[in-house]
């Protein structure tokens, strides 16, 4: 099972057995299958787990813990909402007293300041966490980030890490959210039914919203899958019919889930599953689907080459990456995981959503888009072509 | 120079004067070259390093510090000859153009009511036309998003409670309702500008109407408005040029409404992939332009308004016009304008502020003190309570002190190139505080206060320098050179004049200026959230931050926090050290 994971890995230089063959009407059910294989290994070891316990990770050594401590604090740039990263860290801090402090932004902007900050060798940040890895590729080539290898670099899923550069701290995924409110039971049928190509119904007209592909990393990566990964089962054609549903679009996913909780829209589109269970745990009226297949989206973290706090950096990666730290950011909030021995004990004891008769995992992940060079574009045309099909932007004047 | 030339003759025409002019000599060097040199240094400093960046970044293809990149006009090209930028131009233009003249109508009339006629608790009508000030609009913007989204607004849903399912619904995040909230929190400006032109006018000239057998309507129309038309005109440039400039209200509301809005695509320019600093720099000389054309006539009306503004000894008293019948609608016009303005608002920030999350089913609503409680107990909040308080008291203090001693250099000491340190103190306004926040990005990276709060106060202090400079310069003006010339000529140093005679006579007016920047400085957000880092986070911008992850009910609760604050510094200068801000602004 490993060995074939290791294929969907994003360090093959061969192409991938997870690349949707072109020219077929629809992608072949073994494919998606491949192609998924990292999710479907995820669910499965994650049910073993929750019987059976996590896996230890090496802890780290006294010396990076004493060196840590002397530095006393870190600075984290991140992308996640500011009150869950508090929470997160703050159990970081209690295990080796070492504060960290988070600056927060949205992934381009983030990663672009960090990056504007190293050229002119002002440093700031000692970790840097965003949603677009293929980012962290290039800062890594140009040697802004630097090469550490965790101890939980075997325990991470091959697809989600290059080993020594970036690691994913734990995966979002991408399906379609509802108002229990604004949708009837039959429109409910449909959504849990139809895949994707309930988005193409137009009985959404005017009840529905999206977030337009430039709004960062995850909506591109949504978009990507439509566009290029699966153009043959959806390409634009699919995107025309949802773009005919006028959707409003908005520039930040967030926003947009309030205004859906609110009532203002009956369903949404790339409604990723960090979100949607903050909402639902407060009682709003939301619900979700994962369609096959479900892009997945990566929170990464690298270390900065230049840190000015190199071994706090090192420690909060070893613990961010570990069981322990990602088990405690699912207590926060509840992401995937990107290792198969840590699961959500919510989801052991079937609690929250996961108790739900509506709810279902996503059954296979996309994450091909980390593996294709039109998606590490740094020119990315593909904003061009969404914002002529949905009016937005400059194309939309 | 005149000013100079004008008491050398007086002393020359004195025996012992003679000793004095030379003893001067060198004082006025340093009138003529050196403080108009410091001055221009810091300005440059301040204000036109940031502006020379943010031309610099048009003319490139990458970020500055990126290797990659060359210099190109494609840019500007792209921005100044292409129809989408042409039309945001011409939206932009006529949004700016329509509030500046809605919030300058509405703003007069209520100046009016207040200052010339029997409208009872007028102490209290103008507190609560002013107040507006202390919601940042921002944060109004967020509210009047719970209030009146089409389907999930609140007003929405009573009307809907009301009327049933074909009930008229309201949509504030459309371009009516984008210039209608713009309208409701640029009207305390327009009330600013011309209330004091309305009060300082001279009633003999309106008493003449009243003689010559003209009724309030025809003395209004024929006297009133005449005198205060520069006032006018000056208010309604001055909000055009900072509704053009404003990101906030069409960021919160039109995010959904395709709005097209110069300021929010610079903000989308360096927030959306791929981050085109280049593109966003470009739109930024455009408005730049634009705004600076803005700041010419209001420049140019404001010299012509300062005309009719005269403190002058002669007593009088102000006939008010009597409104009689018209009393309550009056009364109830301004009762709207707060209802509209203030109440419904804060409702609605208190109600999400306590709700679990947002949704229009008032009486059902999923009532919490979670997010107080989490939001006072976030170490983001404490320190960001401290860094706003740091913020807000250093800010105005650094921004009055500066802004007086131009004023005070240009008009007093009569410094050579005076003209430009006028126009330079100016040019802040001009600049959207988005594209000036970059500026100060790139202008300010390299050096110590990076990263620290400190840059925010340099940032603000820039950004509010125009409002501190121009309400010490206009209080100098109508301060009679008498006073201090018979300083001078009783012996006392410039300095001495300066501190004992001049500073004390615009002391109410610094105050004013002092408020009115503190007010601004713990609103402002556009320029904070460029700036922000691990160690300077302010209220503004952590508010943002729980807005663009959707959590709206932690962003009213900062939002409250925020007013409280405003309160607080308002009520002590208002009470501590009697400031008035529609009486000396």
């Amino acid at each position: 099972m490993q060995s074939r994971l290791q294929k969907c890995g994003v360090g093959e230089p061969r192409p991938s057995p997870c690349t949707f063959e072109s020219g077929t009407a629809a992608p072949d059910r073994r494919g998606l299958l491949r192609a998924g294989l990292g999710s479907l290994v995820t669910l499965a070891t994650g049910r073993a787990f929750a019987a059976g316990g996590q896996a230890a990770d090496a802890p780290p050594s006294d010396g990076l813990i004493a060196a840590a401590r002397k530095e006393a604090t870190l600075t984290l740039y991140t992308a996640a909402e500011i009150d869950l990263v508090a929470t997160w860290t703050a159990a970081f801090t209690r295990e080796y007293g070492v504060q960290v402090k988070a600056v927060r932004g949205p992934s381009y902007p983030m990663f672009d300041r960090w990056l504007n900050e190293e050229r002119v060798g002002r440093h700031f940040a000692d970790v840097v966490e965003i949603s677009d890895p293929t980012l962290l590729d290039t800062a890594f080539e140009q040697g802004f980030v630097a090469r550490y290898t965790p101890a939980a670099d075997a325990a991470i899923y091959p697809a989600m890490k290059r080993s020594g550069a970036w690691y994913a701290a734990r995966v979002d995924y991408m399906g379609i959210a509802y108002n229990t409110e604004r949708t009837s039971a039959d429109e409910e049928q449909l959504l849990h039914a139809s895949g994707w190509d309930a988005l193409a119904d137009p009985r959404w007209q005017g009840r529905c919203a999206t977030t337009a592909a430039a709004s960062g990393g995850s909506t591109y990566a949504y978009d990507f899958m439509f566009m290029v990964g699966l153009k043959d089962r959806y390409g634009v054609p699919f995107l025309r019919k949802w773009a005919a549903n006028k959707p409003e679009i908005y520039i930040s996913k967030p926003p947009l889930f309030d205004r859906l909780a609110a009532g203002q829209y009956a369903i949404a589109d790339e409604a990723s599953s960090g979100d949607l269970n903050v909402l639902f745990l407060k009682g709003a009226p939301v619900r979700w689907v994962f369609p096959d297949p479900t892009p997945a989206i990566l929170s990464v973290q690298s270390i900065s080459a230049h840190a000015p706090h190199p071994s706090a950096a090192r420690l909060f990666t070893e613990w961010s990456l570990s069981a322990a730290g990602q088990t405690a950011w699912l207590a926060n909030e509840s992401s995937g995981p990107s290792r198969p021995d840590v699961v959500d004990p919510r989801k052991a004891a079937r609690q929250a959503w996961f108790g739900e008769s509506w709810y279902s995992d996503p059954k296979t992940l996309y994450l091909d888009y980390l593996k294709d060079p039109a998606f590490a574009d740094p020119a990315k045309p593909l904003i061009a072509a969404w914002n002529a099909i949905f009016g937005y932007g400059e194309a939309g004047q | 120079m005149s000013a100079g030339i004008a008491s050398a003759t007086h002393a020359a025409r004195l025996p012992q004067g003679a000793l004095e002019v030379l003893a001067q000599a060198p004082r006025r060097r340093l009138d003529r070259v050196l403080i108009p040199a410091a001055l221009g240094l810091l300005l440059a400093a301040l204000v036109l390093v940031p502006i020379l960046f943010m031309f610099l970044g048009s003319v490139r293809s990458a970020a500055l510090a990126d290797p990659a990149g060359h210099f190109t006009l494609a840019k500007l090209a792209q921005v100044y000859t292409t129809l989408p930028y042409l039309r945001m131009l011409g939206y932009s233009i006529a949004i700016a153009a329509f509030v500046g003249a809605i919030a300058t109508v509405v703003g007069v009339g209520l100046a009016w009511l207040v200052s010339r006629t029997d409208l009872p608790a007028k102490g209290l009508m103008e507190s609560a036309i002013m107040a507006p000030l202390f919601l940042s609009p921002f944060v109004g913007a967020i509210a009047w998003l719970i209030l009146a989204s089409p389907r999930a607004g609140i007003l929405s849903a009573f009307s809907r409670a009301l009327f049933g399912a074909g009930a008229p619904t309201v949509n504030v995040a459309s371009l009516g309702g984008i210039l209608f909230v713009m309208t409701l929190y640029y009207i305390p400006y327009a009330y600013l500008t011309v209330s004091a032109s309305l009060r300082s006018i001279d009633p003999a000239m309106e008493e003449a109407s009243y003689l010559n057998g003209a009724g309030v309507f025809r003395t209004v129309l024929k006297v009133t408005l005449p005198v205060v038309r520069p006032a006018m005109i000056s208010a309604f440039f001055f909000i055009f040029v900072l509704t053009v400039g404003t990101f906030a209200i069409p960021a919160v509301l039109g995010r959904g409404a395709r709005i097209p809005f110069l300021a929010v695509n610079i903000y989308e320019a360096t927030a959306n992939y791929p981050i085109d600093y280049g593109k966003s720099a470009a739109i930024g000389t455009m408005l730049f332009w634009i705004s600076l054309t803005g700041v010419f006539f209001y420049r140019h009306a404001s010299r012509i308004a300062r005309r009719f503004v005269t403190v002058t000894a002669r007593g009088y008293r102000m006939r008010l016009v009597k409104l009689r019948g018209a009393r309550v609608p009056a009364m109830a016009l301004v009762g709207l304008y707060v209802l509209l303005a203030i109440v419904l608002p804060y409702l609605a920030l208190i109600y999400a502020a306590f709700t679990r999350f947002t949704t229009a089913s008032v009486f059902a609503a999923p009532w919490t003190l979670d997010n107080v409680e989490g939001v006072l107990t976030a170490p983001e909040v404490t320190e960001s309570i401290s860094n706003t308080l740091l913020v807000g008291f250093v800010t105005p203090t650094v921004c009055v002190a500066f802004g007086v001693l131009l004023a005070y250099a240009i008009r007093r000491l009569r410094v050579a190139g005076g003209w430009l340190l006028d126009y330079m103190a100016m040019f802040p306004v001009a600049i959207p505080g988005i594209v000036f926040g970059t500026g100060i990005f790139w202008t300010y990276l390299l050096t110590p206060v990076y990263g620290t709060v400190w840059i925010l106060v340099v940032a603000f202090v820039a950004s509010y320098l125009p409002f501190a400079y121009r309400i010490g310069d206009t209080s100098l003006l109508q301060i009679d050179r008498v006073l201090e010339e018979a300083s001078l000529l009783c012996g006392a140093s410039h300095w001495r004049t300066a501190t004992k005679v001049t500073l004390r006579l615009v002391r109410p007016a610094l105050l004013s200026a002092w408020v009115m920047v503190f007010i601004f400085s713990v609103r402002e957000v556009s320029a904070a959230i460029l700036l922000t880092s691990s160690n300077n986070i302010v209220l503004s911008v952590l508010s943002w931050n729980y807005l663009d992850f959707g959590d709206v009910q932690k962003a009213a609760v900062v939002g409250l926090l925020q007013t409280a604050i405003l309160i607080a510094g308002v009520v002590v200068g208002r009470f501590v050290f009697r400031v008035r801000l529609a009486k000396s602004a």
